[in-house]
């Protein structure tokens, strides 16, 4: 990607054509782990794009200014790191001054350390070379995109607990089956952002 | 005495199978499978750090204190996935650029930190390291036989090599997404059916009982819904 | 000083032992990467200037290649017996899961005389990269002017290309790449001379 592309490319992009999820195959504990009830799944991939908008902000500045060029070999490290104590800080500045929010979102914060996604995104800013404001809205793209694979994939498995499935298929055999189904459904947007 | 130690090598391969038994690594497993010989570099890079990591942790375990294992466990198992990433880089550059962003991702990858928490933890050197062996060798096994299923509908070859191509039109779907979610499924599914022939319980959901955030999933997954589960 | 010992005393296990063991652990293991740094970093570097440097001395018979630069474009010219035999651009265009980057060569008269992919990984493997195969890429050669994408039977048409089955994307990636070298070539170079 080129400092040419336009920010609402890189938005469409990163929710519909790489979504994380579906076509880059990040995140996927919590895609089928949290994924039973709509609303867990929402408020899951809200703490999500929350500690990826904010990763981002931190890590790119810190790769730009201080990694490169002659430290790139630590970014793996340093991201992981910096990434961890993101989401502790993250906790406890709701939890003092947001209450509301830290209620609703705080239990999930202690997943998202080890989550792929997020130091996925950070990575890809880097590699895919985006200015600090693309990556903010790649980082913010990605997920609303994490969020519209958990919306509709939870929407399929509400439908599916009281579907009669065959035998063999039983927990989570069919859980990939239908995922499988609803990222078939996001191939069609192949090439929109381009 | 040397059955014991067979059994830490062994426990991976089949019985605990990290993929199919205890469900853990799921992105890379899904993600670089759309050619059997990815399987192999993936499978091979996350033995190598699992194996180290392993090691690592189980001579430090009396020194690290309980209350930040996590984060030097952390540390450790990134540094070795660093030092495998230049390794790779350096010397096979084309198994980098297939597997990309996938090789420094193998740091977030659970199996690693479920090994690490689970087992290294707890034992001494020589297991940790079989452990880390045979749980690396059982990745690398169903990431190839998964590659293998994937190039061979998706590209009618295998390892490269042009196979059926030629006569039948490949089902290229086979190698996109949808694929992988779908191959995975029957693979689970084709391992659910000999677990339970052989009196196993079938895997019914994520790999919970080793994944190791589970305390916090599980909070999340009681809390919110009114679960059917009598626990 | 009693307090200072109790002090040490009560917190000695709970927070100066775990904050002493994880400074540890984070000195050791930055130590141990830059040695493997150090160790793998010329291989690194090589590799990348390998790739480039070995794809257009495989595509051009040529004694030397000397980088060049006009109008904020940067180009390869490639000299035999000491008179420019062809021209190299590098670019990049988007592809289906990121950037697609092509070499591409003319002769001196500006048609292409070869293409090469220098990096498709981010597309579909086994769709989008098989924009790397000879099969598809040779296609470009001996081609002059801009190019099209059809989906098929191009054969006999001169600027068109038949593109990759099922990979139209990638396809029309590496020609978009193509066609801004075709234009870069007609800014930088007088066709028929050589490079002022």
């Amino acid at each position: 990607m080129n400092s040419s592309t336009t920010i609402a490319s890189i938005l469409l992009a990163a929710i519909l054509t790489n979504n994380m999820v579906l076509s880059k195959f990040l995140g996927i504990c919590p895609f089928l782990g949290v994924s039973k009830k709509t609303g867990t799944a929402f408020s899951m991939s809200v703490a999500v794009t929350l500690v990826m908008v904010v990763s981002t902000a931190v890590t790119y500045p810190i790769y730009t200014y201080i990694l490169y060029p002659e430290y790139t070999y630590l970014e793996t490290i340093v991201f992981i790191l910096v990434i961890a104590a993101i989401v502790q800080l993250i906790e406890i500045v709701l939890k003092k001054y947001i209450k509301p929010i830290y209620n609703a979102l705080g239990i999930y914060l202690p997943l998202i350390t080890t989550n792929c996604a997020v130091l996925g995104i950070t990575m890809l800013n880097i590699t895919n070379e985006l200015s600090f404001v693309q990556s903010l809205f790649n980082a913010l793209g990605a997920g609303l995109g994490f969020m519209l694979a958990m919306l509709l994939f939870s929407g399929v498995r509400e439908k599916m607990e009281t579907a009669d499935i065959p035998e063999f298929l039983k927990g989570l055999p069919i859980t990939l089956v239908a995922a499988a189904i609803v990222s078939l459904s996001f191939l069609g947007f192949a090439g929109i952002g381009g | 005495m040397k059955n014991k130690y067979l059994g830490y090598f062994t426990n991976g391969l089949i019985k605990e199978n990290p993929v199919l038994r205890l469900v853990l690594g799921t992105c890379p497993t899904l993600a670089i499978t759309t050619a059997a010989i990815n399987g192999i570099g993936m499978g091979l890079s996350a033995t190598m750090v699992l194996v180290c990591s392993n090691l690592a942790i189980s001579l430090l375990r009396n020194i690290i204190p309980d209350k930040v294992r996590i984060p030097a466990y952390i540390t450790i198992i990134a540094g070795f996935v660093s030092v495998v990433q230049m390794l790779v880089k350096a010397f096979l550059p084309s198994v980098d650029s297939a597997l990309g962003i996938y090789l420094p991702l193998i740091v977030v990858n659970c199996i690693i930190l479920a090994r690490a928490e689970m087992f290294a933890s707890k034992n001494s050197v020589l297991p940790s390291v079989l452990d880390g062996l045979g749980m690396g060798i059982g990745f690398t096994a169903v990431l190839t036989l998964m590659g293998m299923i994937r190039e061979f509908l998706g590209a009618g070859s295998l390892f490269g090599i042009t196979v059926t191509a030629n006569h039948i039109s490949p089902m290229i779907i086979f190698l996109l997404p949808p694929g992988g979610f779908f191959v995975f499924g029957m693979l689970v599914a084709a391992s659910n059916a000999i677990a339970k022939k052989n009196g196993k319980k079938a895997v019914e959901h994520l790999g919970c009982e080793s994944c190791p955030s589970r305390a916090a999933c599980e909070k999340i997954t009681e809390n919110k819904e009114e679960s059917s589960n009598e626990q | 000083m009693h307090k200072i010992v109790d002090f040490f005393k009560k917190y000695s296990q709970d927070i100066f032992k775990p904050v002493i063991v994880l400074l540890c652990i984070c000195i050791i293991i930055p130590l141990a990467l830059s040695v493997t740094n150090y160790i793998t970093k010329d291989a690194i570097a090589s590799n990348s200037e390998k790739s480039r440097n070995e794809t257009m001395a495989r595509l051009v018979d040529a004694d030397s290649f000397e980088e060049a630069s006009q109008d904020e474009i940067t180009f390869y010219a490639a000299y035999k017996d000491e008179s420019a035999v062809a021209f190299i651009y590098i670019n990049q265009a988007k592809g289906y899961g990121g950037d697609v980057e092509v070499m591409t060569v003319f002769d001196t008269d500006g048609s292409i005389k070869a293409v090469d992919i220098l990096d498709a990984s981010n597309e579909t493997p086994g769709l989008g990269q098989n924009v790397t195969k000879e099969s598809f890429y040779s296609q470009y050669s001996g081609k002059k002017g801009e190019i099209s994408v059809v989906k098929n039977g191009a054969d006999g048409e001169a600027n068109e290309i038949n593109a990759v089955t099922g990979a139209t994307i990638s396809s029309k990636a590496v020609t978009n790449a193509v066609n801004e070298a075709v234009e870069q070539f007609n800014k930088t170079q007088t066709v028929g001379g050589e490079a002022e």
